[in-house]
């Protein structure tokens, strides 16, 4: 007879520098990428499953944010039929979770696109944005250390291009 | 004195207010107002400031029919103790009275001016120069595009005025218009296109040699309120409610500059 005191099945994932983490197969298949593979693998597989385009300490920090959500209702597809202004409202919890490093934030964006999280790629995206919204081209250029490489003549073009519809 | 507004009006407010705050402080309209525009209250108190500048106006200008401005702005008329706006006398004054929020035909409008594209512009920039970005400049385009879909129009502009990876990858082209232009904060007063319809538009191509339809050129049309709003309507197919909005939006800009000016 089945008890309620079951252990909750785990997997092991092997990151890009070869570290094993073992977590609960209910948090890691917050990424459609790996529930689909430990479907493909079948369902008791003990093998581990390699993420050869995340690190250790980035996957650490996915998994984190995966067992914060583990109960969500899984993401809805993207509809493109939903062109209209996106909010960039995000909840306590997860703006919390994204004072994190530039560097951080951007390996958490492309590990989210990767492993195919979209609820997680938003989180990131929206942060970003947010860092962007009310900034100045020198502004945002600093916050996010980007060299001007433009002629003076390629900067005239640009502001040329973008006057109209600033001036609306 | 009170000044009486229509709720509608005061949407159009809000949605003026809104879009004015997506500016970023260097574009050309902040340019000339950063100092003062800093020294506004923050947004929750602005719909007042924008109402203590009105009734401002009004006790000013107040004449028979209320403030008494180029776009013929009335308040609203009722609470003035008016109502002869069915009267022969003031035949062909409805469309100052036409409900400018839900507008019947407004897409069907739109579409109708949407022509072919000459041809699809893009960016010409030196791209031999470009150098191996990092961090945001690094994001693969599809991740780059996704972060721009959270941003209000005019943030995508200051964005793309960074770098050349970036302005490359931001390219104005006619799907990025048509994309703006259906997220509302291209034209903000176009914000309730209907997405579907434009979609079908779009699916069926232009007539053109390049099969593109000129959306940059139907953002500018719509953007050009003022122009719009002196056209003579009788003339036009432009639905009345979307008339009346366009005088009503050119109106609160109009307050909002004069509230600027007064700071």
């Amino acid at each position: 007879m089945a008890t309620s005191t079951e252990a909750p099945k785990t997997v092991t994932l092997t990151t890009s520098d070869n570290a094993d983490i073992q977590v609960e197969r209910e948090v890691a298949e917050r990424s459609i990428l790996i529930k689909n593979l430990l479907e493909d693998l079948g369902g008791d597989s003990n093998e581990a499953i390699p993420i050869p385009n995340v690190n250790e300490a980035v996957m650490k920090k996915v998994l984190e944010w995966c067992e914060q959500h583990r109960k969500d209702p899984p993401a809805s597809q993207d509809d493109d039929s939903d062109s209209r202004k996106k909010s960039t409202d995000i909840d306590e919890w997860d703006q919390k979770f994204m004072q994190v490093d530039q560097e951080m934030l951007f390996e958490i964006i492309l590990a989210a696109n990767y492993l195919d999280i979209k609820a997680l790629l938003d989180v990131g995206c929206k942060t970003v944005a947010n860092m962007i919204k009310g900034k100045s081209p020198d502004e945002i250029r600093k916050t996010f250390n980007i060299q001007n490489d433009f002629t003076p003549e390629e900067e005239d073009q640009i502001r040329r291009e973008n006057e109209w519809a600033e001036d609306r | 004195m009170l000044f009486p507004l229509h709720a509608a009006c005061v949407e159009i407010v809000q949605r003026v207010v809104r879009s004015r705050e997506d500016f970023p402080p260097q574009t050309k309209i902040s340019k000339r107002k950063k100092k003062k525009a800093a020294s506004l209250p923050p947004p929750p108190s602005r719909l007042r400031s924008f109402y203590d500048a009105m009734r401002g106006e009004c006790e000013r200008n107040a004449g028979e029919w209320g403030i008494e401005w180029d776009h013929g702005y009335f308040g609203a008329i009722k609470n003035w103790g008016y109502d002869r706006w069915d009267g022969d006398e003031n035949e062909g004054h409805e469309k100052f009275v036409v409900d400018p929020i839900r507008v019947p035909g407004l897409t069907l409008f739109v579409l109708s001016s949407l022509n072919a594209a000459p041809q699809e512009e893009d960016v010409n920039l030196s791209t031999l120069s470009i150098r191996e970005g990092r961090g945001l400049e690094a994001l693969p385009t599809e991740l780059l595009q996704r972060i721009t879909d959270f941003l209000p129009t005019p943030c995508i502009l200051a964005l793309r005025s960074c770098s050349k990876s970036l302005a490359t990858r931001i390219p104005l082209t006619q799907q990025f218009f048509r994309k703006e232009l259906l997220k509302g904060s291209l034209v903000p007063l176009a914000w309730d296109l209907d997405g579907t319809a434009c979609r079908e538009k779009q699916r069926k191509g232009a007539e053109g040699p390049e099969d593109y339809w000129d959306w940059k050129a139907l953002a500018r049309i719509l953007a050009d309120h003022g122009t719009i709003v002196a056209k003579d309507i009788s003339v036009t197919s432009i639905p009345l409610g979307f008339w009346n909005r366009c005088r009503i939006w050119t109106i609160v800009e109009e307050a909002l500059e004069a509230h600027l000016s007064n700071v």
